[in-house]
């Protein structure tokens, strides 16, 4: 298993590196491959064009059959599926995770949820939340909001 | 000529067509094998991911390991294409570092990459002591390095305080005669002899010393031995029971023979007093009986003096007969007889006047038995 896991982040690091998707940047990865930093920036044209965020990721040895676990560090953007401490609520990364998607589609759904935003605003639940959720957002049970937001 | 690397994995020329590429590992396809919902896969990966969701990891559609078939022939021969075209692989095989040469001088087998590497470590090529310049075999180095005459060493007595260190070939012949430990070096052997045993007798006395440590604090530790409590009570407790019952039953025998005794004594006692009343009475009649005889006897010899007096001795003889039936029949008809015959002997003896029948006890002073 951890062959394929070695494979295939050298594959998905090597592409990132060579053509990077608009916006998202490989800000480091470690040297075996297990945690990621990538830096995302607002699109144009949306709530937050301007903004810089910061992403981490965790692979597991059994990557990309389990997901990754996917954070917010340091300044976390507001948005009603974004909780203040960098968890955040989007399907595929639990559930609905398949292990043909990759770091960069990820990316890029984490990055068109921001995009869709219409007004910059906590979950309402979020208070509750922070007070209660682990470490890690893959030990959370979620109940998915709608996907049009 | 090799044959064609037949390995799980492949070395492929350069950019692949993507199309080629297997979602889940992110290379061309191994055995690749395609779904219903028309998606292909490596065979491994395929039975991976669906080990963890059964769904097709590109679509999500429902699917099972069983659905997938080998993919198709095209698919197959296109991921073959992508191979080290055969021209080159001829070439590759003499480059390859993972190729074996075998290496000239100790004549074994080595990697062609690690070819530089075995040349500083080959066993069967030379180097030069450090210490003489003589060129030395590297298998044999080591030796030599023990034995090496301009080798710089200690005094074997450094453990004793010999502070001496110079070339091998100085120790032998400076050294070795002046070293003041070498003088006593019987002592230290001897001295080490006796440290060594003792060293050993206290090792095996520690050790003895912890096993009996550790049983006290096992026989400390362990619950006390169980009295056998279980066996004992039936019989013990059988045995008093009987012994209870057999105590009980000797004291009700011994009342009961007491009362035996008790009853035994009364029994006597009244015996005595019966038989002491019915001989009173036995002798009161025979006084009785002796009284009327003498009376009787008197009365029959005035009758006899005055008949001789009177008459023949023949009439006398008839009254004594009558007389003596008289006397025989008071004993059945006493009362009467006694009462008509002599009238005068009641006067003179009151107590015989009265009836008193031997056999009869209805008289008033007899004892009830
Ligand atoms: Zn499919
Ligand atoms: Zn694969
Ligand atoms: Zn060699
Ligand atoms: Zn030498
Ligand atoms: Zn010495």
């Amino acid at each position: 298993m951890s062959n394929i896991f070695t494979k295939r982040l050298t594959k998905e690091l090597r592409d990132l590196q060579a053509n990077p998707p608009a916006g998202i940047l490989i800000d480091k990865a470690d040297d075996d491959l297990k945690l990621w930093r990538v830096v995302m920036s607002g699109a144009e044209g949306t709530l937050y064009q301007g903004e810089q965020f910061k992403l981490q990721f965790k692979f597991s040895n059994n990557y990309p059959l389990e997901s990754p676990e996917v954070i917010f560090l340091d300044t976390v953007p507001i948005h009603p599926h974004i909780y203040s401490n960098g968890h955040i609520c989007l399907s595929i990364l639990y559930d609905q995770w398949s292990p043909a998607l990759t770091i960069s589609s990820v990316c890029l759904s984490i990055q068109s949820m921001l995009s869709s935003a219409t007004k910059k605003e906590r979950p309402p639940d979020n208070a509750m939340y922070i007070m209660t959720a682990k470490k890690s957002p893959k030990a959370t049970t979620w109940a998915f909001h709608d996907d049009k937001v | 000529m090799r044959p064609p690397p037949r390995a799980t994995e492949y070395e492929y020329v350069d950019t692949v067509n993507l199309n080629l590429l297997c979602c889940i590992c992110y290379c061309p396809f191994i055995d690749p094998v395609s779904s219903p919902c028309g998606h292909t896969f490596c065979r491994l990966c395929a039975s991976a991911a669906l080990s963890s969701a059964q769904t097709c990891p590109v679509d999500r559609a429902p699917l099972s390991l069983a659905q997938l078939q080998p993919a198709a022939r095209v698919i197959t021969s296109m991921v073959e294409e992508l191979q080290v075209p055969r021209g080159a692989l001829e070439v590759h095989v003499e480059e390859c570092g993972h190729g074996l040469v075998t290496c000239e001088v100790c004549q074994s087998a080595v990697k062609n990459k690690d070819i530089e590497a075995h040349a500083t470590e080959c066993p069967g090529s030379t180097v030069t002591c450090p210490d003489c310049r003589e060129p030395i075999l590297r298998s044999g180095f080591s030796e030599h390095a023990s034995i090496c005459q301009e080798a710089t060493m200690s005094c074997p007595h450094i453990s004793h305080g010999c502070p001496w260190e110079g070339k091998r070939r100085l120790f032998y012949s400076d050294h070795k005669s002046s070293c003041p430990f070498e003088a006593i070096k019987g002592f230290f052997i001897l001295n080490d002899q006796k440290m060594d045993a003792l060293t050993r007798l206290n090792m095996t006395l520690k050790s003895e010393i912890s096993d009996l440590r550790t049983e006290i604090a096992i026989l400390r530790d362990a619950p006390p031995v169980p009295v056998p409590a279980a066996f004992l009570p039936p019989i013990v407790e059988e045995t008093a029971d009987r012994m209870g019952q057999l105590l009980l039953d000797t004291d009700l025998l011994r009342g009961e023979l007491m009362n035996i005794n008790a009853g035994f004594s009364a029994l006597e006692m009244r015996q005595d007093v019966a038989l002491l009343n019915e001989t009173a009475r036995l002798r009161e009649e025979m006084h009785s009986v002796r009284a009327l005889c003498q009376a009787v006897q008197s009365q029959l010899l005035n009758f006899a003096l005055d008949r001789r007096k009177e008459t023949s001795s023949n009439i006398t003889s008839s009254v004594l007969t009558s007389t003596f039936n008289a006397l025989a029949g008071s004993s059945g008809d006493s009362g009467n007889t006694t009462g008509n015959a002599s009238p005068p002997l009641s006067a003179k003896k009151g107590s015989a006047a009265r009836p008193v029948v031997p056999g009869r006890s209805d008289s008033s002073t007899g004892t009830k038995l």
